[in-house]
């Protein structure tokens, strides 16, 4: 199965990741209307993704209980800011990242990244591959694997990995072993980057950012920022830096874009319309935390460039 | 006066000041749209003035009005504003309140302008204060919070509303001010430091800073709301309010009462009364036409019986309906340039 689609809504991407099997939150963190596109095959035991936005766009929930979901970027254009970020591993060109996916819960993975390059996943089933790396014994592909984020792979192996998957989308997954090896060679050969104790706990502090701003409670009451420094137990400026670093908006701006982004896809998917659209405006507002409905119309006008109303109408 | 390119702007009708302030905020950052709402509070004619010396990146302004005056505007992410009373002697009494917060001595606010959560903000300018207001560039401001790891400023931006400061940056800041209005200064750097400064240095004390909350937004939406023109424009009830804010008539109550000393129906009425007379300065709509629908924009705005109407307009701005439509179309502003005057 192969298939190409072009979009002009990135929660169009969520909807046909949701068909692939994973349930992923997108937000868009820089305002306006962009194009995205993705290019998807699929055959037992690997399935691959490549997914280009003109925005930058946070994925939340990603990761199943049967696969590991490796990610590596595609460099469209020269930048000097970070392409992106998989579970705040910063991914450059010779990146592979969401290793932790063996470990982590299903849906608990997030990444970002700009419109400066595509991002791919490449999902291996989790048994397959550690019986496949047990039985060549790759002892430092293992540990590699159960330890870290991400590894950067200038090894030959990465180079074809890419020329396959690339191949693979546009004429179809002819040998998914292919990958199994391709993969554990990367995972064999990869340099593991070294961070200091506090870049460490910020990554952790990152993971809980995300998660906390994707919690329907959270959604429905929103925190105060001293409310969010408690439950994190970090500081304000500390919560700031770090998402200005990561995000490029500060703290309680980007959980609003996931709430409001969260409230699209609701008025969005709305099947029942036997109710007149300002008592669904007003009942996605206040389940998405916004207790005003004029000032949710506002805010999501400035966000996405059309009124609620005109979302329902769309849907 | 020494500051270069000091002008006055002074304005007699606040639908003159509105539209000077709109094309002054344009050409003055270039590519936003601004707009705002002004509403005379007090009783009798009025008289503003601006003295306006705005440097390259920083606009400063100190503005007077002989009248109470609120304003409501849209958030913007533009520019962010930081005003503060200047009331040496304690003449005024003030009852200014900017962006939501009570001005009092050591106060300082209005950056919560910069509004990312799609809000707007009101200000009242209580009459004969004198208002300091300093406008800073936000991709400015941003970048060199940024330089300086100054998350702690960022953190307030987004989520106060107003500060009491002790701390000697903002006493430097609003020394600063004064001087340029008195010799006139070249750099805006030493603007955007101490602001940051300000907003990153001022004690952690609970009571200096006045946070963002459910009750301040309630009164923002609730300003909003009021101002909005909506087609066919029906009279609004206290229950439609509440309905509309999803707020219960008690808690809208006693906010409107706390901010505004005024229940809300007395709020409505000021504000649609100073939107009649901005129909009736319509420079757009020939004056004969205004006088022919005089009657009819009065009861478009919720004003069922001409008589008593008419009584609160002269009551109000010291003049009659017929003699605001007479008036309009008069120069309604004098600009002076006072360094050209010192000379």
């Amino acid at each position: 199965m192969k298939l190409s689609l072009s979009y002009k809504d990135p929660l169009q991407l969520s909807e046909t990741l949701a068909e692939l099997g994973q349930n992923t939150r997108i937000t868009q963190l820089d305002l306006g209307e962009g194009t995205y596109s993705m290019s998807h095959a699929m055959s037992s035991g690997v399935s691959i993704a490549e997914i280009k936005a003109s925005k930058t766009l946070l994925y939340e929930g990603w990761g199943t209980d049967w696969s590991v979901d490796f990610n590596w970027i595609t460099p469209i254009k020269a930048t000097t800011d970070p392409f992106g970020y998989c579970e705040g591993y910063e991914m450059r060109s010779n990146s592979i990242g969401g290793l932790n996916t063996i470990n982590s819960a299903p849906g608990s993975s997030w990444g970002k990244y700009s419109e400066a390059c595509s991002s791919t996943a490449c999902m291996l089933d989790k048994a397959v591959l550690i019986d496949s790396l047990k039985a060549c014994n790759a002892q430092t592909a293992l540990e590699n694997l159960t330890t870290k984020r991400g590894l950067d792979v200038d090894h030959f192996a990465a180079l074809q990995l890419r020329k396959l998957a690339q191949s693979d989308m546009s004429k179809g997954i002819v040998n998914a072993a292919k990958y199994y090896d391709l993969i554990t060679c990367c995972l064999e050969e990869g340099t593991v980057r070294h961070y200091k104790k506090s870049e460490l706990k910020n990554l952790g502090l990152l993971s809980e950012i995300v998660s906390l701003s994707h919690s329907n409670d959270v959604m429905q009451s929103p925190m105060s920022l001293s409310d969010v420094c408690k439950y994190l137990d970090a500081g304000q400026a500390s919560l700031y830096r770090i998402c200005q670093e990561y995000f490029g908006i500060g703290i309680i701006e980007m959980m609003m874009q996931v709430r409001l982004e969260e409230s699209r896809r609701a008025l969005l998917r709305q099947k029942d319309h036997s109710q007149s659209h300002e008592s669904t405006i007003r009942e996605v507002a206040i389940r998405y935390g916004f207790k005003h409905a004029g000032r949710y119309a506002r805010r999501y006008f400035t966000s996405f460039g059309e009124l609620p109303s005109q979302t329902i109408q769309r849907s | 006066m020494r500051a270069k390119k000091a002008k006055e702007y002074v304005f007699s009708d606040l639908l003159g000041m509105e539209a000077y302030c709109k094309s002054h905020y344009a050409e003055y950052y270039s590519k936003s749209n601004f707009s705002c709402n002004v509403t005379q509070l007090t009783k009798g004619e009025l008289l503003t003035s601006s003295i306006c010396a705005p440097i390259n990146d920083v606009h400063l302004e100190l503005f007077k009005s002989n009248q109470t005056l609120l304003y409501e505007e849209d958030a913007n992410q533009s520019s962010v504003a930081f005003c503060w009373i200047n009331d040496p002697n304690r003449v005024s009494e003030s009852n200014t309140i900017i962006g939501g917060h009570k001005m009092r001595e050591l106060s300082i606010a209005g950056f919560n302008r910069l509004n990312k959560t799609g809000g707007n903000t009101w200000d009242i300018v209580g009459a004969n204060t004198v208002l300091c207001c300093m406008s800073l560039k936000w991709d400015k401001l941003k970048g060199q919070i940024d330089k300086m790891n100054a998350y702690n400023a960022y953190a307030r931006l987004e989520e106060c509303i107003g500060i009491d400061s002790e701390a000697p940056s903002s006493s430097q800041l609003k020394g600063l001010f004064d001087r340029h209005f008195q010799h006139g200064v070249q750099c805006s750097q030493s603007f955007y430091d101490l602001a940051i400064a300000t907003l990153e240095d001022s004690p952690e004390s609970e009571n200096l800073f006045t946070v963002r909350s459910d009750k301040t937004d309630l009164i923002e939406d609730l300003v909003k709301l009021l101002h909005e023109d909506r087609p066919g424009l029906p009279p609004l009830t206290i229950a439609q309010i509440t309905q509309y804010l999803n707020s219960d008539s008690k808690s809208l109550r006693e906010s409107c009462q706390a901010s505004f000393d005024m229940s809300i129906l007395q709020l409505i009425k000021s504000i649609r009364l100073e939107q009649v007379k901005k129909s009736y300065l319509n420079p757009h709509v020939p004056k004969g036409l205004r006088k022919f629908t005089m009657k009819q924009n009065a009861l478009y705005y919720g004003f069922n019986k001409w008589s008593s109407f008419e009584r609160l307009y002269f009551q109000t701005f010291s003049e009659s309906p017929e003699e605001s439509i007479d008036k309009a179309g008069a120069i309604s502003v004098l600009v002076s340039d006072l360094l050209r005057q010192r000379k």
